[in-house]
């Protein structure tokens, strides 16, 4: 193999290395790379997610249990736990990542299901598990 | 059809092709009467129907990019290769045009590189005795052309006002067959790559560059063909997952928008593949063989880095 053969395998070789310093996964979602918005996004310990839906696959995919789940309902983030989830029909032009929205109060759940449409998810439809009040 | 600039370029080289597809078939048809003029017509529009060939593959792609943010829940060219899925009419064939594009286009690369060696070898020798594979080989890549320029016009111009898609998100679409029924339910996991496929995809591509090395061509031919579905497989299943430091995200099409490195090495890998296949039209191709070995071992060497980089 010619030297100049070697030199160029060696840089192409360097290229994946060198590319992932650059990049950064900063306010990218943990499950499929999409960027999170500030509305939506979801929190695992030290994971964050672009939304509902992302959250619950990585969980069933990775196995973990998390000590944690935070989401963000009316503007500030909250335990998963005392939230209330809607399943929306409407998501056109709201950015958001799915049909899934989280709610602090379960009147402002209900004044956006007789608003837009949509169910409250109760029992085992919940996302994160059963209702608990916040901690 | 969506305007944009690059739409509007796709449509303007898909036509070019078709034209200058079909003008390359009626030349080299009656070629035998042609005269001397016309021999160096036919050759200046094959050229350009090899360079449409070339650029009209990344242009595809570019295209589909584009067209991401047509709707909002679409986040990668998955999303746009499954619109029209599902609906009634002319659109509902679009995901069928865009996998016959994702054929045509590498095999349109292929024949036409094959043409060009071929014209080559021709051309450096004296007897000019390859002339008749020269020109049955060129009427294939213009049928080919013409036909990938067709279906690429179809492609741009069918309208696409579909807005509903069932999930945006490129994953969920893979791992659900895209039901909406449940927003909680009905989440599978995500498509595991099977242990043999990391090992498989080195073993046929080492095998490809060792028969190249030892001047095996019939041997780095058969190893190319099981190395290129391999390839495409370990592309999704382990090499998206690891350029995008997402261990549950098989797309290969966000690994090349987000990792853009992975193009290089893919091109490589299509080099070694291509060029493979080319020596197979000349004898004298010992700089194809040459650049399929580099192109085979750079494109491993780029795949073996990127598994062994600590998540």
């Amino acid at each position: 193999m010619r030297p100049r053969t070697r030199i160029a395998l060696a840089l192409l070789g360097l290229l994946p290395l060198a590319a992932d310093r650059l990049r950064s996964p900063e306010g990218r979602c943990s499950y499929d790379g999409a960027r999170t918005s500030p509305a939506f996004r979801v929190r695992i310990d030290d994971r964050r997610f672009c939304g509902v839906r992302c959250a619950q696959a990585w969980l069933r995919a990775s196995g973990v249990t998390p000590r944690s789940v935070r989401v963000i309902a009316d503007g500030r983030e909250i335990d998963a736990r005392a939230a209330h989830f809607v399943h929306t029909f409407s998501t056109w032009g709201d950015g958001s990542p799915d049909e899934i929205r989280a709610f602090a109060t379960l009147e402002e759940a209900q004044r956006r299901v007789q608003a837009y449409g949509g169910t409250i998810l109760t029992g085992a439809e919940r996302p994160f598990g059963e209702e608990h009040a916040a901690d | 059809m969506i305007l944009n600039a690059y739409s509007v370029l796709a449509a303007f080289a898909a036509a070019l092709r078709l034209l200058l597809g079909l003008l390359v078939l009626s030349l080299g048809l009656r070629r035998r009467r042609a005269d001397e003029g016309e021999f160096y017509l036919l050759f200046t529009l094959s050229v350009t129907l090899v360079g449409l060939a070339v650029v009209s593959w990344p242009l595809l792609y570019l295209v589909l990019q584009s067209y991401v943010p047509e709707w909002p829940r679409v986040m990668c060219i998955q999303g746009v290769t499954r619109i029209g899925a599902g609906s009634l009419g002319a659109p509902a064939r679009l995901p069928l045009l865009l996998d016959l594009l994702e054929i045509t286009k590498p095999l349109l690369l292929f024949v036409a590189g094959g043409w060009f060696v071929l014209h080559l070898a021709n051309r450096a020798d004296r007897t000019a005795s390859l002339s008749g594979r020269v020109l049955a080989v060129l009427l294939g890549a213009a049928a080919l052309a013409a036909a990938d320029g067709g279906l690429e016009l179809a492609y741009l111009l069918i309208p696409k006002g579909e807005k509903f898609l069932s999930v945006g998100c490129c994953t969920f679409s893979t791992l659900t067959g895209g039901d909406p029924a449940s927003a909680t339910g009905a989440l599978g996991l995500p498509p595991q790559a099977p242990p043999w496929l990391t090992p498989a995809y080195f073993v046929a591509t080492f095998a490809a560059v060792a028969a190249l090395f030892l001047r095996r061509r019939a041997a780095a031919l058969a190893a190319t063909l099981v190395a290129v579905p391999v390839t495409l497989l370990f592309l999704r299943d382990v090499a998206s997952p690891a350029f995008l430091r997402l261990p549950f995200h098989h797309c290969t099409y966000c690994m090349f928008k987000d990792a853009p490195e992975s193009i290089v090495a893919v091109s490589l890998f299509a080099t070694g593949a291509l060029a493979t296949g080319w020596a197979w039209f000349t004898r004298e191709n010992a700089p194809l063989l040459h650049a399929a070995r580099f192109g085979y071992l750079a494109s491993m060497l780029m795949m073996a880095v990127r598994l062994l980089i600590p998540r």
